[in-house]
């Protein structure tokens, strides 16, 4: 249960504005365990999304660029049932290091994402069956030539070689059949269509339809909830945790609503201005939260039996990226701002059965 | 998808009475009537011309009158006799049409099949030694007189190389030649003609599909594409393409009117014998009979093409097909 | 504003190099008698089709003319109706462009069909038939250039005025009880300028390309007065004698041209509100 699938270590990202460098995200580490949900929440601008994109190379290389860091996925050769005398043939795989190929087989295969905005996500032009389908085709491809001597083995002693036994219906069933997974009603009909022909909602579960179809280790749901309204937010969410479970799989669920966090995750990781500046699990984070930012976070959320009208807001600005304080990041906007804050940066330690970056606990 | 092309049939037909309209307007926008003006101009068509225009015309009656009788003669395409040589204009029209029509069409395929790869390439490879050469070839593209090109190219391959006929469609020995002979014949005449003709466009529709791919590629859609694990030429040629070309099915319909226009200067200067040089005869000559009737067709021409170039467009996107 | 856009002039290499060629060959048209070697009407006939030469940097035409001294003179009529013409449109286009993107309704799909019709002429076509029908001069072709090259631009002023009525400004300035003339040419014309400016400036580009090509088929400028479609005509007449006739002339509408053009996009870029910063 608490083995690392993915480890990020020292992770740093820029953006390129004309002749300004923005550093999105900077010098960030962090892993993923098995079958957990993680949840990464920040304000808008504090680098969450562009780490979602970095894990699997997505930014666009006009724009950006990763500048340094390891990102370690750990691949286990055949799937989740080794073969008894082999347990555990395992290999770290750095994702940054990986050629084309290899990468193309990760993405969508291995670690697959979910989008904010699935209107102007899914290909206006293609239907949705087709754009689903395309995904169990390119990544089946890849398991009928398998890379390693040991797979074809399995396969042709007629081993189930987890959940793979599904490739040999055709293309068409097996995406109603996951279309039926993600709780589309009319399955055939959606499978004919084209996306503006579906809800916000439904496209949203297409996507997530896409996610899984390979059965990822790993999905990375970026805000996945919000362009859509309150009560398909829920559904959605609901059908993540439902899949989650019955897929074994782990996600990561970026954010910027600490209540989604709460409710939906078992691990939390609090970004600010690029860091990470708290880590750990979301019942001790929420009750007892370390760092002022987080405090305030979580103070700002709206509480059961109070009036709206005490809704606190975290006072100052969201950070400019392009000129940032030196010192520890949040001073500017930090009740509890000491001196050292304002000339020294402060490490992510060990505080409390958790990781926290402020000098308050040093 | 037949609702929608109704509704473009119908959309259609305002613009059909407004061309009418204008051609019928600009008949009668000379100084005076058109019959006067056509007796001082030319001495050879005397007294009996006139009397055929007024009667063609019926310029003795009120201008509503006018306009109908001249739109009761559109439909059945008649424009009335040439004053040069006394034939039908609808038949000589029709007799240079084909030519026309094989002039344009080259020019357009021409136009569609190295403008799409051109703009393509440069749009992702941006910045790129290509894309910075294509730029440079849009803009003189867009600058260069076409009918100086033209004269360059016939002094370049015409007269210095001698490789390329510069004048016609058919050599003087065509009936000596076999059918590939007069294939081949026909196809080195073209060459010259096409190629100036589609060149003006080349760079615009290449400039054109550079910008739309661009804007395409930065969609999330295809982010998603990458996202699936889907191989670079397949994000392209799949995602992006089909998404690119929407816009460009629509901007090649609104380049016809000058493809068209451009076939007044070009065919005259290859001595083509198309509908374009027809009309430009015809307007050296007051020929009037013959410069309405070409005015009027060309008119026509480029609202087919605008109508093909909307469906082509609702073919493509899905968004306009299925509402 | 138009300080921002002043300075991104001054960075921008377009538009500079467009506007140092543009400004050169207005220099050329105004003080052409004090730079041309020869009178460009004065016919020589005992030189007649000579090549470039120390004498006749570009040779001379077929009465023995100096072409130099005709392309320098050429600048004038090329400059002039290309300004003529697109000053002709931009008034038409503008009007019609804000009064339909107004009032809206009845009124704009009225005019935006018949934007339609216009632009399914062949224009080159429609000037070729009016130019008939009246006498080629250089004034009639600067009219009818103008009065064919207005739909354009009126759409574009059109979509612009859609999307400026509704800011809050205009609202205010209609409850503050400001006639619609004093809101359509105070308020809503100078937040259209930059739009219109560029695709003015590319007009004027393709205004002169209509010129020369009129002129070249004889229906336009009108000999002796030299104008670059016409030297053009000599130079098709001579092909196999003259190389000098065609070169020259068409080497003078491609610069010219190309420096509107250059102008064009780098004001563009200049006016992109998307390029922000500095």
């Amino acid at each position: 249960m608490d083995e690392k699938i993915l480890e990020i270590r020292n992770l740093s990202v820029e953006y390129y504005r004309r002749k300004r460098v923005i550093p999105a995200v900077r010098n960030v580490s962090l892993e993923i365990n098995e079958n957990e949900t993680l949840g990464i929440v920040g304000e808008s601008g504090c680098g969450k999304s562009t780490l979602a994109l970095a894990i699997l190379r997505l930014i666009n290389l006009n724009e950006g660029k990763i500048t340094s860091g390891e990102i370690l996925f750990r691949e286990t050769d055949n799937g989740k049932r080794p073969s008894a005398g082999e347990a555990g043939i395992t290999e770290n795989k750095d994702i940054l290091k990986l050629s084309e190929e290899e990468l193309e087989k990760i993405r969508g295969g291995k670690i697959a994402m979910v989008f904010q905005d699935p209107f102007t996500s899914l290909n206006p032009v293609i239907r949705i069956g087709e754009q689903i389908a395309e995904v169990i085709r390119i990544h089946q491809l890849s398991i009928i030539h398998p890379p390693s001597p040991l797979l074809r083995f399995a396969k042709q002693s007629g081993r189930d070689c987890g959940g793979r036994a599904n490739y040999q219906l055709p293309i068409k069933e097996k995406v109603i059949q996951i279309l039926k997974q993600v709780m589309i009603a009319e399955p055939e009909r959606v499978y004919n269509s084209y996306p503006h022909q579906l809800s916000g909602g439904m496209q949203q579960r297409v996507m997530i339809g896409m996610a899984i179809s390979t059965r990822p280790k790993i999905i990375i749901a970026d805000e996945p909830t919000t362009a859509l309204d309150v009560t398909t937010q829920k559904e959605i969410l609901e059908l993540l945790k439902f899949l989650r479970k019955e897929l074994s799989m782990s996600i990561v669920l970026i954010t910027h609503n600490f209540g989604i966090i709460c409710e939906y995750t078992d691990r939390v990781i609090v970004m600010y201005a690029g860091e990470i500046i708290e880590e750990g699990e979301v019942k001790k984070i929420f009750s007892l939260p370390l760092h002022p930012y987080t405090q305030a976070l979580i103070r700002s959320l709206p509480k059961k039996g109070e009036k709206p009208s005490r809704l606190s807001a975290i006072p100052g600005q969201v950070p400019d990226m392009l000129s940032l304080p030196p010192g520890c990041k949040f001073n500017p906007r930090c009740e509890k701002r000491m001196n050292i804050c304002l000339s020294n940066e402060p490490k992510l330690l060990l505080v409390n059965q958790r990781k926290v970056s402020c000098f308050l606990y040093n | 998808m037949i609702g929608y092309i109704l509704r473009r049939l119908l959309l259609m037909i305002p613009l059909v009475i407004g061309i009418t309209v204008i051609t019928f307007l600009v008949m009668h926008l000379a100084p005076g009537k058109p019959t006067d003006l056509v007796t001082e101009m030319q001495v050879k068509v005397g007294a009996e011309a006139r009397e055929r225009l007024k009667t063609l015309y019926g310029l003795d009656k009120p201008w509503y009158v006018q306009y109908f009788n001249w739109l009761k003669r559109l439909t059945r395409l008649d424009f009335g006799k040439s004053f040069k040589d006394d034939r039908l204009v609808s038949k000589k029209i029709f007799e240079r049409l084909p030519a026309t029509l094989l002039l344009n069409i080259s020019s357009l395929l021409l136009i569609f099949s190295f403008a799409l790869p051109i703009g393509i390439y440069s749009a992702i490879r941006q910045n790129s030694l290509f894309d910075k050469g294509m730029t440079v070839f849009v803009f003189l593209g867009f600058s260069v007189p076409t009918f100086w090109l033209a004269l360059l190219l016939m002094i370049l391959f015409g007269i210095k190389l001698g490789l390329l006929p510069i004048s016609g469609l058919r050599s003087l020995n065509w009936d000596d030649l076999s059918f590939l002979g007069r294939t081949w014949d026909i196809v080195k005449h073209l060459i010259l003609p096409v190629f100036i003709s589609g060149f003006t466009g080349l760079a615009g529709l290449s400039r054109y599909s550079r910008a739309s791919m661009l804007e395409v590629i930065h969609q999330d859609y295809i982010r998603t594409a990458r996202a699936k694990g889907l191989p670079e030429k397949q994000v392209i040629f799949k995602h992006a393409l089909r998404n690119a070309l929407i816009p460009v099915v629509t901007i090649l319909g609104l380049s016809l009117p000058d493809l068209i226009g451009g076939s007044f200067i070009f065919e005259t200067i290859f001595s083509y014998p198309g509908m374009g040089r027809l009309g430009y005869e015809a307007i050296m000559a007051r020929d009037y009979p013959v410069v309405m009737g070409v005015g009027t067709i060309a008119a026509f021409l480029t609202l087919l093409g605008n109508f093909l170039a909307d469906i082509t467009y609702a073919y493509v996107d899905p968004r306009i097909r299925y509402r | 504003m138009w300080k921002i856009y002043w300075r991104r002039l001054k960075r921008n290499k377009l538009a500079l190099s467009g506007l140092s060629i543009i400004l050169f060959l207005t220099i050329l048209a105004i003080f052409a008698p004090l730079l041309t070697p020869y009178n460009p009407l004065e016919q020589n006939l005992l030189a007649r089709l000579s090549s470039p030469s120390k004498e006749h940097w570009f040779g001379t035409d077929d009465l023995g003319r100096d072409v130099f001294s005709r392309i320098i003179y050429g600048t004038r009529i090329s400059l002039t109706v290309g300004f003529v013409a697109i000053g002709i449109a931009i008034i038409i286009g503008t009007i019609i462009g804000l009064i339909s993107g107004y009032f809206a309704k009845k009124i704009d799909l009225i005019l935006m069909r018949f934007v339609d019709i216009m632009l399914c002429f062949p224009a080159f076509f429609l000037i070729l038939m009016v130019i008939a029908f009246l006498e080629p001069n250089i004034y009639n072709v600067m009219i009818v250039i103008g009065l064919t090259s207005w739909p354009g631009l009126a759409r574009l002023v059109r979509g612009e005025c859609l999307s400026i009525k509704e800011r809050e400004f205009i609202s205010a300035a209609k409850i503050l009880g400001l006639s619609t003339i004093r809101i359509l040419f105070v308020h809503i014309l100078p937040n259209v300028l930059a739009p219109v400016l560029v695709s003015a400036t590319l007009g004027v580009g393709s205004a002169i390309l209509i010129e020369s090509g009129l002129s070249f088929l004889g229906l336009g400028v009108q000999p002796p007065t030299p104008s670059w479609g016409n030297i053009l005509t000599s130079g098709k007449d001579y092909i196999y004698l003259a190389w000098w006739l065609s070169v020259f002339p068409g080497l003078a509408i491609l610069i010219t041209v190309l420096a509107y053009n250059l102008l064009g996009e780098g004001l563009r870029d200049i006016f992109d509100p998307r390029t922000f910063e500095g």
